[in-house]
């Protein structure tokens, strides 16, 4: 059998073992928070392209979440973010038995259940076959080794772009810009085609547009009351999930950019006002259920009006000059070298959105960023911001404590109602 | 059971040298008092030590070992770290080290990593450096490796106002070349039927290294290779022998254990071992980058990406060392060794290596537990060196 011919018969098998576990185990969920016609056609958009993953013609890449997608599309790659795919399992009730396989397969219960998650249906083998596999050295350790284990499982060729630590330095630009290059060399080897550099001048321009986009929201929701609520923006998780470079993303960005105006608008023709707390947000939620966004929101009274993974950290990007304008974009993440580079981004942000308050969401497995908690809340309370961390599991809902978190949450929101 | 590997009483030399180590590592802070140089500490075998030496400054590896129940970094990192990461933290705060002069720490791990951050927040040392380290081993990383270790040899001079010339790391690289090179033999000693020396005595050695004075270690220890070469062979009491690999490990109490039950810990692919000395600086190179080359091409811990890579490094070691079975250990939360766990676990079985895994905080505990755990992993292996 042709090689071809036995990944695409792979891809169907993997899609029906999918299609048959979910009719076993998954639950119909309908999420609480979203009112924009943005937000509708974000999820089709990512289930578009997650089934377009499995179709036999599909040329399909695995990456991480900050791994930078407009090179993907110029050579009409789907991308598949894994953590994606593993928020997507969680919240339809599958991640436990992908979770499950993975334990089963000597994962430990500790490493992070994004990763665990992926593994597991990786190992259960219903994830589309990728044709190549490409992740960064940030956010965390897990990733590295995640794909260069997934790469072998899969047979293909697989990359890290190995991020330097020193996010300042013009050598680190130059660094980085260099491993693009190979990687897009690697990638046209795997493909078997040659990337179009004046495709890739396109897709850049395409994320710079939907940037624009993304950016006015940005500001509008500096705007009191909040036109948007946070458990409806959280899920965009513009840094990590967006498929920056497609045409699909530029619709939903210029889409959530009218809902959000035309609710800004609304507003104020109603001369709308709020007192609410103003809630920034830091890292995920759990994906299997949406009690505690809803309980913040609607119970306790406060707006998430803003989210750091939806933090546009980088310029525009010249499309004349693509690989370095990536290799920028990669480095002015707030996540990558000293947590001063986090630092940095949090305080205009406070100012800007006049924040009353921080939390945390600290998913068990995050080391890299609940290891800092204490720092910024140290730094914030300087600003007379407290910071509340939040500990528990985006994805591996099998031991979450609602009740446990509530009564942290109430007695934090009396200290915040009481400071306004 | 009483393990026959291990230095003979009547080597009387080996052992008098041997309770010299044991004496400086168990009062540390008080051995690094009495240095007469600036006291610098470092965390990973992949410090360039010799840039520190030829500094004129004493480096020292911060093992944690004094602040092992670590409540006040566990309040400011999270309990969910690395244990030998917070313990390092907890000896800074506590201020173990009193006159502690600088830290290097290099970018291996998220933890490490997050620790930079948390000493430069909470420990008032006067220098706190991290060190940049690729994932991947090519000829780009090489150049990137050799730019980290130019600047952080510019930060030493900056900072402790002293000229570290050609001369003089060329010199500091002799020195360690020559560790590097006694320790080789020692491991050497390790690969005969019964090793005149015990993986407890080795572990006692390599932490030595990492402590004391160079030239005075260099001293002690070609002395105790001269005793232990020219010391009669142990009896002929064939055990299993085991190789340890994994995180971060200097758990005396662990391979105590292991060897109490008969077998004998023959190598250990860790940090605290062959990785500390493996290879030599090239010395016909410029050296900075023979520096580079040397740390960065290490034969790779499961932080370096390449499963593949560090699997063939330990199949290589067990044959080397005619190891019987090997022990994986896990620091609790320590992520690439978890992840790699069951790929190492799964190639090495399918050489017909048997693996036991043990997971721990920074002491271990529940060693009844653990006791039975090894014995049942000992009467399972077979010989297969017979």
């Amino acid at each position: 059998m042709e090689i071809a011919e036995e990944r695409n018969l792979n891809r169907r098998l993997q899609l029906k073992k999918l299609l048959e576990i979910s009719k076993e185990h998954a639950v119909q969920r309908k999420s609480p928070f979203y009112t924009l016609r943005a937000s509708h056609k974000r999820v089709n958009v990512i289930a578009n392209f997650f089934r377009k993953a499995y179709r036999e013609d599909s040329k399909v890449a695995f990456r991480s979440v900050i791994m930078p997608t407009e090179i993907f599309f110029a050579m009409d790659v789907v991308p598949v973010c894994l953590e994606t795919v593993s928020a997507m399992l969680a919240s339809s009730g599958l991640s436990p038995y992908a979770l499950n396989i993975a334990e089963q397969n000597h994962y430990s219960k500790d490493i992070c259940s994004f990763t665990r998650c992926t593994l597991g249906a990786a190992i259960d083998n219903f994830l589309p076959t990728p044709d190549f596999l490409a992740c960064t050295s940030y956010y965390c350790d897990d990733t590295g080794k995640l794909f260069n284990i997934l790469g072998k499982m899969y047979g293909k060729e697989y990359y890290l772009l190995d991020i330097p630590y020193d996010y300042k330095a013009e050598d680190s630009v130059e660094y980085l810009s260099k491993q693009i290059r190979e990687m897009v060399t690697l990638l046209e080897k795997s493909l078997g085609e040659k990337l179009d550099p004046d495709r890739l001048s396109e897709t850049i321009c395409l994320a710079n547009e939907a940037r624009n986009y993304f950016m006015k929201v940005n500001e509008l929701r500096t705007n009191i009351p909040a036109p948007i609520s946070g458990g409806e923006a959280i899920d965009y998780a513009a840094l990590l999930a967006f498929t920056w470079g497609s045409k699909e993303m530029v619709d939903v960005c210029k889409m959530l950019y009218e809902d959000v105006k035309e609710k800004v608008e609304e507003n104020k023709r109603l001369k709308k006002t709020s007192t609410r707390p103003r809630i920034l947000w830091r890292h995920l939620r759990p994906y299997y259920n949406d009690s505690l966004i809803e309980y913040i929101e609607k119970d306790l009274g406060c707006d998430i009006v803003f989210e750091e993974i939806n933090f546009i950290h980088w310029d525009e990007m010249n499309p004349r000059d693509p690989y370095s304008s990536i290799a920028r974009k990669l480095l002015s993440d707030p996540a990558v070298g000293d947590v001063k580079h986090w630092l940095d981004a949090i305080f205009p942000t406070v100012d800007k959105y006049k924040i009353d308050a921080l939390i945390s969401f600290a998913h068990w497995g995050c080391r890299q960023l609940a290891s800092t908690n204490q720092i910024v809340k140290t730094a914030l309370e300087k600003k007379g911001i407290p910071l509340l961390e939040l500990s528990s599991d985006c994805i591996d809902g099998r031991d979450y404590s609602f009740q446990q978190l509530k009564t942290r949450l109430q007695a934090f929101i009396e200290i915040v109602g009481g400071k306004k | 059971m009483k393990t026959d590997a291990k230095i003979s009483q009547q080597n009387n030399e080996a052992v008098s040298i041997l309770k010299e180590f044991e004496h400086i590592l168990k009062d540390r802070a008080g051995y690094l008092k009495k240095a007469r140089k600036p006291v610098v500490a470092w965390s990973s075998v992949y410090t360039p030590e010799e840039i520190l030496y030829a500094g004129g400054l004493m480096p020292f590896r911060i093992t944690g070992e004094d602040q092992p129940e670590s409540s006040k970094s566990r309040a400011v990192m999270s309990g969910g770290v690395c244990p030998y990461v917070l313990s390092c933290l907890e000896e800074g705060m506590e201020g173990v080290y009193e006159s502690l002069k600088g830290i290097v720490l290099v970018n291996t791990c998220d933890a490490r990593r997050r620790l930079y951050d948390a000493w430069r927040f909470y420990v008032k040392t006067p220098l706190v450096y991290i060190i940049d380290l690729p994932k991947m081993t090519t000829g780009d990383s090489i150049e990137y490796f050799t730019k980290e270790v130019s600047l952080f040899k510019t930060a030493i001079e900056k900072h402790f106002k002293c000229k570290i010339d050609k001369k003089s790391l060329e010199k500091s690289i002799t020195i360690y070349n020559e560790t590097r090179n006694m320790l080789s033999q020692l491991y050497e000693l390790r690969k005969q039927e019964n090793p005149p020396i015990s993986g407890v005595e080795t572990l006692a050695v390599i932490k030595a290294a990492m402590i004391m004075e160079r030239n005075a270690f260099n001293d002690n220890l070609h002395k105790l290779l001269r005793s232990l070469k020219n010391s009669a062979p142990n009896s002929a009491v064939k055990k299993q022998r085991i190789l340890i690999t994994g995180s971060y490990f200097d758990q005396s109490s662990l391979i105590e254990l292991v060897e109490k039950m008969g077998a004998v810990v023959v190598c250990e692919d860790l940090s605290n071992g062959i990785k500390y000395f493996e290879g030599n600086v090239e010395t016909n190179e410029e050296p900075i980058r023979a520096l580079a080359r040397y740390y960065l091409m290490k034969s790779p811990c499961a932080r370096m990406v390449d499963s593949e890579t560090r699997f063939k490094n330990i199949l290589k070691l067990v044959k080397a060392y005619k190891a019987d079975g090997v022990i994986y250990f896990s620091l609790k939360f320590c992520d690439s060794n978890l992840i790699d766990f069951p790929y190492q676990k799964n190639q090495l079985e399918q050489n017909g290596i048997r693996v036991l895994f043990l997971e721990g905080e920074r002491t271990l505990v529940n060693m009844s537990q653990l006791k039975t755990r090894i014995q049942a992993f000992l009467e399972m292996n077979g010989d297969l060196w017979k």
